[in-house]
């Protein structure tokens, strides 16, 4: 009852906020208003060669200047101290602002950026406007982001609702494309409407002198895709402490899987919807609390799990709901295991350290990096490690026609062993290299690695 | 010298021509001796030229229908290629890419043009070889004729000297090509190459600029004289004159174990050697001498004796070797390969500055491609896992069976099932092999009820339901 008065309410409320606003501003004095929530953001991303510039898009979403970013704007694997240079352009305008990279939202991945003091005042944060009621076939217009060599341009765009899906965050789909990827859209009162996101895969065919190809293709700078406003702010504000602060939380499994319906129905589950776990990590909080391979998650604190159209969303929702809670907090699993049901309950332990936050040293006369090795590379190089077990490094980068590339080192290698001494430890590696390096009366040096099933022997010239 | 650069047949008239009119104004010079000296060449190019035709006399052409079980259901494919007869009794050598096991039917084609059945006696993928035996019934009865080629020796043989590649691409008359040895020990290796099988793990190859065309696949490779001192194998798509035969030292041995066993028996130890090119300084070790063993497969013999990645195995029972270039990879293999499986070797062994020495039991080799099936209801084909196939996949066990091929619209794809996937259950029960889901099938063929598979694909476990 109470309810459905305050939602009459709302409605009521934005109903004359249309009628009022409309009264007011015309379109064109919303666009002006608005093209200050967007900015376009440059940054550079170091690797041990090069410097590559990344132009994104960020809104405004407070008022002492800070930016969010899409999750996919910035590379997972790169750590935090090669992101340099941040800077910020007003759209339409040349001139770039200094800003400050604050890290990243632990349950959703958008990425912050802070703005210098000086342009602060001048930016309108989304949080100010009005939330749009979303109805299909509405129509909305959103701010379009030229490229850099155009000052960043905002241009107007428009296109009407399509459909609104669970994704399982609220993801509105509009009848053509609507913005620019991390930029707005407003309905015609100039209440925010949504955030753009990556632009989706269009799968088209090419005939090309009479060959037929499949292709999938993707603008870059413009999207039909959107978060939904009104449900996007509810998950703002979740600003790191630091940019390298790792406050993710885990359960230890791998390889989840939502299970087809008719695989439920045989497996007596019903219409529950229920997701199979592949693999348990050692040491894992769901080691710990007694989860075993093959069981089948059917609800989280006692609520079913959700039944996604497409099924496979349903994983994404839990990987979600361990991400929202913190650190030492409980989940309660309910688990389908040989045709009974239990409930386990689990403490959420701290996710072990992500790629981006591996140490890595390159070896500048030999030209390649190594980085520490991490739990995630056991579950990608399947390789049944103990707890505390290090199986030696990883090369992550080979420089081209480099002394260690010539010897054959690839991206990716384990090295097991340096010169017949095994690795357990990644400072161990780096002073074993130095070593070698420092030594005048060696010419080379061998490395013992491992890639996927087979291990090679490899010799590396010193000099 | 004029006798080794004599050409095949069409050829022949011109150049004894030649041999009439330009050398006959050197011999009034060079008078008796010289004399002696032709006539003798005249006579052995004309020998020469009589075992060359007998040799084109005994290609075949070989007419193969084969089950295949690619695509989610077994269906017929046929292939052609040449072979050559080498014994009296109707020994046919030619390519195991020709002539597999899942022949269903064999037919050659004699130089006569009289077709003849034939059956296969045993292959051999490792060595890229397969024996067929003529249906010596019909032969008699029809009073088939052919002739019977000879081995030279491949061992004498010299790179830049002329050899002459023989076989029936695209038809059925002989096609012979001509050109060198460019190299007498090739090293190449393929673990995928015959048809997912290995190859040339356990031989080096014959390396020809002769031009060889796919149609030649099992014909001879033969010297001036028509004596086969190769198999020819394959060709590399794309360069020029790139062509692959099996020596004949090679052949020979295969041939004679094919004809006994109808296989040929080899052991595993495990280790993946690799090539110690100018690291014996780095191992300290004496001027060549060694084998760099890359890696031990998980559990194999070589790992149980403790043998591990990085050391260096210096001498089998008491034998020392050199392993430091690729082409003297194979050999060694092989020695190790024709211990007979369950026999012990001892091995010396280096590992940085200790010596010690470790006795490896041998086991019997397998290949990585399991047993293939076809369950036509489901759409569905199959492959047994082996423990190479379950090492290369580091899966933690060779149960199962691995899809090779679904048919579209069919149960099978229905379910989901893809190329690739490892089905380890069935109705909750582990699945060990092959005939386990024959069993599950015979099961399904007579009462059809939705059934329920577990599948890895890379560790990740995926429930699929296969439904009548």
């Amino acid at each position: 009852m109470t309810k459905r008065f305050i939602r009459s309410l709302a409605i009521g409320v934005i109903a004359i906020g249309i009628l009022s606003s409309k009264a007011e501003f015309t379109l064109d004095e919303l666009f002006e208003e608005r093209r200050d929530s967007v900015l376009a953001v440059e940054f550079f991303v170091e690797t041990e060669v090069d410097r590559r510039p990344v132009t994104v898009n960020g809104m405004v979403v407070s008022n002492d200047g800070v930016l969010q970013l899409a999750a996919n704007a910035i590379p997972g694997w790169v750590s935090i101290d090669k992101l340099k240079e941040f800077k910020v352009y007003v759209l339409g305008e040349s001139k770039a602002y200094d800003a400050e990279y604050l890290g990243s939202d632990r349950a959703y991945g958008w990425h912050f950026v802070q703005v210098e003091e000086v342009l602060r005042d001048r930016l309108k944060p989304v949080t100010d406007y009005q939330l749009a009621e979303m109805k299909t076939g509405q129509s909305l217009w959103g701010i379009g982001v030229a490229m850099k060599n155009l000052d960043f341009k905002p241009y107007f765009m428009r296109a009407e609702v399509s459909t609104i899906q669970l994704l399982p965050a609220t993801v509105g789909f509009a009848t053509r494309e609507i913005t620019s990827p991390g930029s707005i859209l407003f309905d015609d009162s100039g209440a925010f409407a949504g955030w753009g996101t990556a632009p989706l895969n269009m799968e088209r065919y090419l005939t090309i002198e009479g060959q037929l190809y499949q292709a999938y293709l993707r603008k870059p700078d413009q999207t039909t895709t959107f978060f939904v406003a009104s449900e996007l702010v509810k998950t703002f504000g979740g600003l790191p402490s630091s940019p390298d602060s790792n406050d993710m939380t885990w359960l230890g499994v791998v390889g989840l899987q939502t299970i087809d319906d008719e695989v439920a129905e045989l497996m007596g589950l019903g219409d529950q919807a229920a997701i199979s776990i592949s693999q348990i990590l050692n040491d894992s909080p769901a080691a710990e609390a007694g989860l075993r391979e093959r069981d089948l998650i059917i609800s989280i604190d006692g609520e079913p799990l959700k039944r996604y159209t497409p099924r496979r969303v349903a994983v994404a929702d839990l990987e979600q709901q361990i991400a929202k809670r913190g650190i030492g907090e409980t989940m309660k699993l309910g688990i389908s295991r040989d045709g009974e049901t239990l409930e386990v309950e689990i403490v959420l332990g701290q996710a072990p350290k992500p790629v981006r936050q591996a140490s890595r040293f390159y070896f500048e006369n030999l030209g390649f990096t190594i980085r520490e090795f991490l739990v995630y590379d056991s579950v990608s190089m399947k390789l049944d490690v103990e707890p505390g077990e290090t199986p030696g490094v990883i090369t992550s980068f080979v420089k081209t026609n480099s002394n260690a590339h010539t010897g054959g080192a690839q991206m990716g290698d384990l090295i097991k062993e340096i010169d017949g001494v095994p690795i357990d430890h990644f400072d161990q590696a780096i002073a074993l290299i130095e070593e070698l390096e420092a030594d005048d009366s060696k010419n080379e040096f061998v490395l013992l690695v491992a890639r996927g099933a087979d291990t090679s022997v490899l010799r590396i010239a010193l000099k | 010298m004029l006798v080794k650069m004599l050409p095949p047949s069409i050829m022949l008239k011109n150049s004894l021509r030649q041999v009439g009119s330009d050398w006959a104004i050197r011999i009034r010079f060079a008078g008796f001796v010289w004399n002696v000296a032709i006539l003798a060449a005249l006579v052995t190019s004309a020998q020469a030229r009589a075992s060359f035709d007998r040799l084109l006399e005994a290609v075949v052409r070989i007419d193969v229908r084969e089950t295949s079980f690619e695509g989610g259901s077994s269906r017929l494919i046929s292939g052609v290629g040449s072979g050559v007869i080498l014994s009296k009794d109707g020994l046919v050598l030619t390519n195991a890419h020709v002539v597999s096991p899942q022949a269903v039917d064999i037919w050659v084609t004699l130089a006569s043009l009289e077709r003849v059945r034939a059956e296969l006696l045993g292959w051999d993928h490792w060595t890229d070889l397969a024996l067929l035996r003529l249906d010596m019934e019909d032969v008699k009865e029809r009073k088939l004729r052919y002739s019977v080629a000879k081995f030279g020796r491949s061992d004498s043989l010299k790179p830049g000297q002329t050899v002459f590649a023989a076989g029936t691409p695209h038809g059925l008359s002989r096609t012979v090509t001509k050109g060198i040895i460019s190299n007498k020990e090739r090293y190449y290796r393929d673990s995928t190459g015959i048809r997912g099988y290995e190859t040339g793990f356990f031989n080096t190859w014959l390396q020809t600029d002769a031009a060889i065309n796919p149609g030649n696949s099992g014909g001879p490779l033969v010297d001036a004289d028509g004596r086969v001192i190769g198999i020819n194998t394959r060709t590399y798509l794309g360069a020029d004159n790139l062509g692959f035969a099996i020596p004949e030292k090679t052949a020979r041995q295969v041939m004679l174990a094919l004809e006994s066993y109808g296989e040929v028996k080899r052991s595993y130890i495990g280790i993946s050697p690799g090539f110690l090119q100018d690291m014996e300084a780095f191992y300290e070790l004496e001027a060549n001498q060694g084998l760099l063993i890359n890696s031990v497969d998980p559990g194999s013999p070589a790992a149980i004796a403790g043998i591990r990645a990085s050391d260096i195995v210096l001498s089998i029972d008491g034998k020392h070797f050199d392993g430091r270039f690729p082409e003297q990879i194979p050999p060694i293999r092989n020695l190790i390969a024709s211990y007979g499986v369950g026999e012990e070797i001892s091995m010396e062994v280096k590992r940085g500055e200790e010596m010690f020495s470790v006795v490896v039991v041998t086991e019997r080799l397998e290949s990585r491609v399991g047993k293939e099936w076809a369950f036509e209801k489901w759409g569905l084909t199959v492959r047994e896992v082996s423990r190479t196939f379950a090492r290369e996949r580091q899966l933690e066990s060779d149960d199962g069976v691995v899809v090779i091929g679904t048919q579209s619209a069919f149960p099978a794809e229905k379910a989901g099932l893809r190329r690739g996937d490892v089905i380890s259950k069935i109705n909750q029960m582990e699945l060990a092999g092959l005939d386990d889901l024959k069993g599950f099938y015979d099961a399904y063929e007579s009462s059809p009820e939705a059934l329920l598979m577990e599948t890895l694909r890379n560790r990740t476990v995926s429930f699929k339901v296969i439904k009548p």
